[in-house]
Formats: C-alpha cells, structure tokens, sequence
C-alpha cells in the first residue's frame, strides 16, 4: 500500500532529516509510528500523504507517487493531523460540502462515530473544544473509508473516557483492505491496538517488528535484583526493574514504552533477537 | 480509480461551492460596505449638488472600488494555503490541480464580476430612485454592455491574473506582496529599456532624427495583443505549476 526507498529529506538550514529511509505499509494492519520530539515522524507522515515531496528517493502510495496529489490516492487517504483548523460552519455543512470528495463515504457510519465520541450534529466546529474537534475529525476520517488512515497524535487532547472510545473505534474500524499508521509519543494511550511498532530515529526506521513476533521473542515484567533472567534491557522503576527478558514460554503484555526505551537506547542488541 | 483522476466539472462546481460555504462572510460584508459606501457618496452628491447625477464620476469610481475589491478578493482565493494548519485539507482535498485552481479562477474573475457589475448596476438603479423621488429627476442606468464597461471588465480579467499567481505564490500579506512584486517588476522593465534605450541608440540620434523615425518591431498593437491574449494565460499556467509544487 505505501512503499518508502531511500527517502532523503531534510529542512533548510537544518541538515537531513531522512538520509535513505525505506519503508512499507502494508493493508490489514494498524502501524505505531513511535520516535523522540523531532525525530520526523510528523514529517514521514507528510511524505505519505504527499504533502512533502521527497529530495531523493521515491514515496509510493497505491503504486503511485504521492507528491502527484491525484484524486483517486487522495480519495483513498484521510490524513489526522496533530495541529488543525476547521472552519467556522456547523458539523453538518462541513460534511456536506467535504464528503463529496470522497466516494466511500458513509453518512450512517459519521452519525455512528459522533454518537459514540458524544458529539451533537449541530453544534459549530469553532465553538468546539480542542478534544472534541479531534473526535469529530477522527468521526469523519473513519466515515470516508479511506483505505490509509494517517493519525498524527491522535489522543493529545483527548480526556481519558475519549482514548478508550478512541481504542475501542479504531479497533473495530480496522479491516483487511485498510491500513492505519498511528504516529504518537504516547506509547501507552493505543494500549493494545496496534499490530506493528516502528521506530524511527536519527533519520531511519531503526525497529519495525509485529507485536506478535515481539511477544514471541520478548517477555515484559517486573524483576529483582538476584532473580535469573535473560535480560535484554532494563530500567529502574520503584522497588526494582522494568526488563525485557527473552521470552522462554512467558506469556506478558508488550509494554510498549519499555520496548521504545530498550530500541533507543539498545538498538542493535533488540534488534540482533529478531535475527537469530 | 482512473475514473476519478480524470477532469470532473463537477468536482469543480462543488469546491466553488465549499469555498463560498467556508468563507461566505467576509465576501457578504465586503460587498455591503462596498454597495453601502457607493449608495452613501453617490446619494451625497446628488443631495449636495441638488439632483445632479455624475454617471461618469460613478462609473469610474464604482470601476476603482471594482478592481482594488477584485485583486484584494483574488490575494486571499487561497486563503487555506496561508495557514500551515489549513493548508493541508486544501492540498488533500480529492480534486484535480486544474479543478482547483479553475474554481478559484471562476469566483475570482467571471463570478466577482458578475456580482460587480449587477452591484454597480442596481446601486445606480437604487440612486435613479432617490433622485425621482426627490427630486423629481432622472439618470441613465449603469449600462453593463457599454464599450468602456466591457473594456475595463477585460482588463480586470487579464490583470487579476497576477494576483491570483501571487495568492498562490506568498505565503502571507499576498495582496501587499503582489503589489510590491508588480512595482519590483515594472521598475526593472523600466530601467532596463531606458538603459536599452541609450545603448542601441544615441540620445544626439534621438535629437536630430526624432524617436518617431525609428520603426520599433514591438509597436502598441503588439503590445496590446501581449496584455490582452498572452498575460492572463500566461499568469494561470504558472500559478497551475505553482499550485502543483506547493508543499506545506
């Protein structure tokens, strides 16, 4: 479905951002684009969209190349953004004059989305709080079917009865023909969710593993000092330590933020278990 | 999927319609004060000058708030592109380059004229009013069709052009912007022929044979040619590729 080669970018002044990242989504599955503050993961975004256009390399998206902005990609693409402005009309006049645009898109299925985010039809998108424009964008993104689904953190400014709607809509929207890339520095808020972490930093995709091969490789938990673990990484937490240990027929939930933590600070060493 | 990449006039009428829809305000306020301020000068003459209608002074001035109300409109016909966090619904919206910039071409040109000219064309009707009423008199209406009329009309076509460039073009104060790039441009077209001028010929030639002798290729026929048929088009094309490279 998106197909990243040897993408190098970078902003002026600021040096290369990307230096030859590749990269492939694939359909039927919800990605967690995970990095630190600047690391690109916004910009990567843009570049899927088409709202960047590469310096070198090539950003494919259904085979073709998204700084081409043709409608029929556009149609299949709803892009959330971290930082937005709607325009001063109510929820109805603004799906009546964008869902044209977009052929799959289902009027039933918005009335559904805002009844579950509790949002009224009627209300005015400016007199709407930062949360609930979220919540209405993520209801009309859903509702036009596109097939990539792009969320660029998604539940900042969410309350926490929101992120769990969040979870819960996003995991019942997914299906095998379209793909969501998430990308958030709040590991914890897509719980279990996702199917596949990404991590990107210092310009490449230094992780991409599906969390069942994670799970596989990996057990997560809490250990002593004196305990006999295989342990990959640790970290201090109160009244002992966070580990990723190799998983010997453990069955434990990825803790996604130690598995970001352990990749940034361990890579190789990560990355080196998924290759034996 | 090739279906829906192909041109679609109707994708075209229906951002014209999103556009009016997201932005119908200020276009409502700017064509009251507009229409308020031609009632309020024009009825002020009739009344000080007791029943005297200037149709030409109306003509003229309705003609100047006509073009600076039109190039102001067209700096801001991409208002979504000035604004990083708007900007990338516009650029996302599923709709051809040439779709986009033809409805925003439309409204700024043929649509704002239409609206203008119907403006100016029922305020004189209203003024004709006040004055048969007052003072018992008449004037002739603003006549739409009219040689001048239709002339300033064209050229507001063919210069606007250049604004709407400049609306995709700037980021910000595009209006301000385009007017300094046009007062950039014209300064440099301007030294530059004087500099051409004095190059190729003499200034002790110009003063024994006179400049009327020399049989310029590019006379006032071509020149107008150029404005008329060559500028607009030519300004479309490149706000088309600007439109196509603009990135958030």
């Amino acid at each position: 479905m998106v197909k990243i080669e040897d993408l190098t970018f970078g902003y002026k002044r600021k040096g290369l951002l990307f230096d030859n990242l590749s990269m492939n989504l694939f359909p039927g599955k919800i990605y967690g684009l995970f990095g630190k503050n600047g690391a690109g993961k916004t910009t990567l975004l843009k570049h899927i969209a088409g709202l960047l256009f590469p310096k070198k390399g090539e950003c494919k998206v259904f085979e073709q190349h998204s700084s081409d902005r043709k409608p029929g990609v556009l149609a299949d693409i709803f892009v959330i953004p971290e930082e937005f402005e709607l325009p001063g009309i109510s929820i109805e006049a603004f799906v009546v004059i964008n869902s044209p645009f977009f052929p799959k898109f289902d009027n039933i299925q918005m009335e559904k989305y805002l009844e579950e985010f509790q949002i009224s039809n009627g209300q005015k998108l400016t007199t709407m709080s930062y949360g609930q424009k979220k919540k209405f964008l993520i209801a009309f993104g859903l509702s036009t079917n596109a097939q990539l689904l792009l969320m660029d953190e998604p539940t900042n400014g969410l309350d926490i009865p929101s992120k769990s709607q969040f979870r819960k809509i996003i995991a019942s929207s997914a299906n095998d023909e379209r793909c969501i890339l998430v990308s958030t520095h709040q590991v914890r808020d897509l719980g279990n969710i996702i199917d596949q972490v990404t991590i990107i930093d210092e310009g490449k995709i230094i992780f991409d593993q599906s969390i069942e091969e994670i799970s596989k490789e990996f057990a997560f938990g809490k250990i002593k000092d004196g305990e006999e673990h295989e342990v990959i990484y640790s970290e201090e937490i109160l009244g002992g330590k966070a580990a990723i240990c190799k998983n010997k027929g453990m069955d434990s939930e990825v803790d996604l933020e130690l598995l970001f933590n352990g990749v940034i600070n361990n890579r190789e060493k990560i990355n080196n278990e998924f290759k034996k | 999927m090739e279906n829906i990449n192909r041109f679609s006039i109707s994708r075209v009428f229906s951002i014209i319609y999103r556009q009016f829809l997201m932005s119908r305000k200020p276009w409502v306020i700017g064509i009251a004060a507009a229409g308020g301020f031609l009632i309020g000068v024009f009825a002020l003459q009739i009344i000080a000058s007791e029943g005297n209608f200037n149709m030409n002074a109306y003509t003229a001035v309705g003609f100047v708030i006509l073009f600076l109300g039109g190039y102001i409109f067209t700096s801001n016909i991409f208002y979504e592109l000035q604004s990083p966090v708007k900007g990338h619904f516009y650029l996302l919206l599923p709709a051809r380059i040439e779709e986009k910039l033809i409805a925003s071409w439309l409204m700024s040109s043929v649509f704002y004229l239409i609206i203008s000219i119907v403006m100016l064309f029922l305020i004189s009707f209203i003024l004709s009013g006040v004055l048969a009423l007052f003072f018992d008199g008449r004037i002739q209406l603003f006549q739409p069709f009219s040689d001048t009329a239709l002339k300033i009309a064209g050229a507001y076509l063919v210069t606007q052009t250049i604004f709407l460039l400049g609306s995709v073009y700037f980021r910000k104060f595009n209006f301000l912007k385009t007017l300094l790039a046009i007062f950039v441009v014209y300064m440099i077209i301007f030294i530059w022929t004087i500099i051409m001028v004095f190059t190729i010929i003499r200034p002790q030639d110009l003063m024994v044979t006179g400049i009327e002798n020399f049989n310029f290729q590019i006379g006032p026929e071509n020149l107008t040619a150029i404005f008329n048929y060559i500028m607009g088009p030519f300004f479309l094309i490149v706000s088309y590729l600007r439109l196509k490279e603009r990135q958030v």
